[in-house]
């Protein structure tokens, strides 16, 4: 288990290390940002202490920090993403739970049809569209942003479902309301490829288990079909999905950043396209790299995650590496 | 069955989103207003800007003027000056000051004594001394005052005690007030100023801007919002609004969508093809009023035949206004009589236009002496710009009824800096092209396009002189009687009418759509937006 850690945590240095050569050839390219002499390794280590004390150079469109800025706007889209990915599990794991236990049946085979065909939805026109129907046609949610601005909500944890409650604004109750209202129609739009994932996941992991001779022995054993999935399925398939769900992480970032710009959310994403159009170097990297960072570290937490939970994928782990 | 469970808990949690949505604004939007605009600001100081976007979101929100112009008599009324006085040689301007007038008091400035001369000063000093330690604050200079030459016209700037002061002029101009009641010139804090250069921080005057408007500055992040708050401690009648939101919303259909959803009660240029869609929706109303500009029609008066008026007045009678204003401008244009939009208080309601008439057109071409029509060229510029969304499809449109009266027309279609540069070159038949004002004073429309002079400095392409109309203008700047202005400019007009160095084709509106039972939403034609009086219904 050690020496999985460690080697999880190697690559994750490896990674990110090839990020910061990446990052500091386009600081490089930043007029005057960064102390330029001829010794490119010692440059180099330079930039590494800066980005170590958070000094990500300032942005040439406002002339902020870009740390600052990133605070500002990396948690909008965690938020967003968080959101996306728990309703992909409340609504993918159910799904596909019920496509897994009816394998080849006519409704599993409607199902998988079904998720296919959300699965080929371009993203923005998808955004498109539910903006235009539950926002323009039928007046039910808001269209872009994350809060009416008229509530004046000060960012505490950057997260706006918890900074509107813990605030003393007197609506804080209302903004609250508003910015689960803001959240609803991104989250839907940014939810659906990892639920057809989840779905699909989820329907392969419950039907491997069903074909466990044990669930044959728990069926005998005059279990009914209840106790049998939350005793047996659930809990042998469930954590085989988590590595899935730590790489469809990237995924949904990826996603995430196109659907801000059809929603204007303020996050990372708009920011980064913002960043690309003005040509802010200092911007691309210091944004490049926090999500790119956020990603590897995401990906080798979810998989010392899994063997944490699940000792049997770490037996798998080690025949593998 | 726990997916039951599931599906019977996240059910009446759907349910209840969907209600919640469905419900009534809350009833912060009672005190709020957002403005959903097209852009950024350049910065919180008038002064050092040209843009729109900057005028909109700073002038007539954070700052008072000495005087200004009411929107709706066109009058000059009094703002931080309560009255003021010109001298028999129209060489001094005395201002007297209104007392008790409170600057903002914010997170980051506590001022400790109200408006008076000083403020005046430092605000002029800054902009006319080079010497001044916030001259060079600004990056970008002082565009409109240097345009206008400002440190040409004053000569002195007098403190005669705490509440009066005047400006002593090199030459008698009676522009000279209109361009002190413009959008840029605002009175900045003295008191503040002091404060930031013993803090070392100059540059935060024109950042975090501390006025004595209407409202005062709470937050800015960039490409995102501004904050505004009441300024409790206004001169005048306090603003019914508590919070203003400058939105920023480049995108106009995402700024429709905001409007349409409620999130912006008010929306900044809506694009011309979406004016039909929003007057479909009962939330939602335009308001619709002149712009200060005019696109016209052009022509090189030194080259035969365009040296002939008579062919100039026969070209005016191929042009179907109409037409244009349908095709061109989707109706969010109004037609043009003279180069001087309506709302101008010089505007000369008794010209009669060029009815459109190609018969009586030929016969006009055939009595100047070329029965066979001729050939000619007009260039366009390629971009829309705000006094004409597409000169090239306006070119077409008037080279198609030219065809049908045997003039051929060849169609150049051109960039502005290449256009330029033939304009100057005079290498052109007639060109397509525009005039946004500057401020209310006619002056501003006439001088620098048609006067003799602008001829040698390079900005009357018409190259069109003629001694009366160039005294007419010149003896209006130096006259302080209104009504006498007011008829010289008639007659300059009634000459343009007649010469048509330039035919007037158009004047571009300007649009707002806001949502109904909003009032009282002022916006001035040549920019400036302002919600002192606004309330809701």
């Amino acid at each position: 288990m050690f020496f999985y850690i460690i080697r999880r945590i190697n690559l994750l240095v490896i990674t990110v290390t090839a990020l910061t050569v990446i990052g500091f050839y386009l600081r490089s390219r930043v007029p005057g940002d960064l102390a330029l002499d001829g010794n490119i390794f010692s440059n180099y280590v330079d930039y590494l202490l800066a980005i170590m004390q958070g000094d990500l150079g300032v942005t040439s469109g406002t002339g902020q920090p870009v740390l600052d800025e990133i605070l500002i706007v990396f948690p909008a889209t965690l938020e967003l993403c968080f959101s996306a990915f728990i309703l992909s599990i409340m609504i993918g794991v159910p799904i596909g739970t019920i496509a897994g236990m009816q394998r080849g049946s006519s409704l599993d085979s409607t199902i998988m049809g079904i998720s296919l065909f959300i699965f080929s939805i371009p993203v923005f026109w998808l955004a498109s569209l539910v903006m235009m129907y539950f926002a323009l046609n039928w007046n039910w949610l808001p269209v872009t942003g994350r809060l009416n601005l008229l509530y004046d909500i000060d960012s505490v944890t950057g997260f706006m479902l918890i900074d509107t409650l813990i605030s003393d604004n007197p609506h804080s109750q209302d903004a609250f309301y508003d910015a689960l209202k803001h959240l609803l129609l991104p989250t839907i739009v940014l939810a659906t490829v990892p639920t057809t994932e989840v779905i699909r996941q989820m329907r392969n992991h419950v039907s491997d288990v069903m074909k466990q001779k044990y669930i044959k022995a728990a069926a005998s054993k005059g279990l009914s079909k209840t106790e049998i999935i939350m005793r047996h399925v659930l809990r042998n398939a469930i954590p085989n999905m988590i590595p899935h769900l730590g790489l469809q992480f990237s995924t949904v970032l990826t996603t995430a950043m196109v659907t801000e710009a059809v929603f204007s959310w303020p996050g990372i994403g708009r920011w980064l396209i913002n960043s690309i159009y003005q040509q802010d170097h200092a911007a691309i990297q210091g944004g490049m790299l926090t999500v790119a960072i956020f990603v590897v570290t995401a990906n080798v937490l979810t998989e010392i995650l899994t063997v944490v939970i699940h000792p049997i994928r770490r037996k798998e782990l080690y025949a593998q590496h | 069955m726990p997916i039951l469970n599931l599906i019977k808990n996240i059910l009446p949690l759907t349910v209840l989103l969907l209600l919640t949505a469905c419900g009534e604004p809350p009833p912060i939007k009672q005190n709020g207003l957002s403005y959903c605009t097209e852009g950024s600001p350049s910065s919180f100081n008038p002064q050092t800007a040209t843009s729109n976007v900057t005028l909109d979101a700073t002038t007539s929100q954070l700052y008072n003027r000495l005087l200004f112009i009411d929107p709706n008599t066109q009058q000059f009324k009094a703002g931080l000056a309560i009255d003021w006085e010109v001298s028999e040689d129209r060489l001094s301007y005395r201002f007297f000051l209104r007392k008790n007038v409170r600057f903002h008091q914010t997170d980051y400035f506590t001022p400790t004594r109200p408006f008076n001369a000083d403020d005046v000063i430092f605000s002029f000093a800054r902009i006319l001394d080079k010497t001044h330690p916030y001259h060079d604050v600004s990056k970008d200079g002082y565009p409109f005052f240097e345009g206008i030459e400002l440190d040409q016209q004053i000569q002195s700037l007098v403190k005669i005690d705490d509440y009066t002061i005047e400006f002593k002029l090199a030459l008698p101009d009676s522009s000279f007030i209109a361009n002190l009641a413009s959008d840029f010139s605002v009175i900045l804090s003295a008191e503040y100023g002091d404060t930031l250069i013993a803090l070392n921080k100059k540059a935060d005057i024109d950042n975090l801007p501390i006025g004595t408007g209407p409202f005062k500055f709470k937050e800015y992040r960039t490409d995102n919002f501004i904050r505004y708050q009441q300024h409790a401690d206004y001169w005048g009648e306090n603003s019914k609004i508590e919070q203003l939101i400058f939105d920023i919303t480049p995108n106009s259909s995402s700024r429709l969508a905001k409007l349409l959803t409620q999130e912006c009660d008010i929306m900044a240029y809506p694009a011309a093809s979406q004016v039909e869609m929003i007057s479909e929706h009962d939330r939602v109303k335009i308001s619709v009023e002149t712009g200060l500009n005019v696109a016209y029609w052009a022509f090189n008066t030194e080259k035969a035949p365009f040296n002939n008026p008579k062919i100039r007045r026969a070209l005016a009678h191929t042009i179907n206004q109409e037409t244009l204003l349908q095709a061109v401008y989707y109706n969010t244009g109004v037609n043009a009589k003279s180069i001087l939009p309506p709302v101008s208080w010089a505007y000369n309601p008794y010209l009669k236009s060029y009815k459109y008439n190609l018969a009586y057109a030929r016969q006009l071409i055939t009595e100047a002496g070329y029965p066979n029509g001729f050939k000619m060229n007009i260039m366009a510029l390629k971009s829309s710009q705000v006094y004409n969304p597409d000169a090239v499809k306006m070119a077409e449109l008037i080279q198609s009824e030219l065809a049908q009266i045997g003039i051929e027309v060849k169609i150049i279609k051109y960039e502005w800096q290449l256009m330029e540069k033939k304009l100057q070159q005079g290498e052109y038949d007639s060109y397509l092209l525009g005039w946004v004002a500057d401020n209310n004073d006619p002056d501003n429309f006439f001088r620098f396009q048609l006067s003799c002079n602008a001829i040698n400095t390079g900005s009357n392409y018409t190259r069109w002189c003629n001694s009366e109309f160039d005294d007419l203008i010149n003896q209006a700047v130096t006259e302080t009687e209104y009504i006498e202005r007011v008829t010289l400019y008639y007659r300059a007009q009634e000459i343009i009418q007649q010469e048509l160095p330039l035919i007037p084709l158009a004047h571009s509106l300007r649009l707002h759509a806001y949502t109904s039972g909003l009032k009282g939403v002022e916006t001035t034609a040549f920019g400036g937006i302002n919600f002192i009086n606004t309330v809701r219904q």
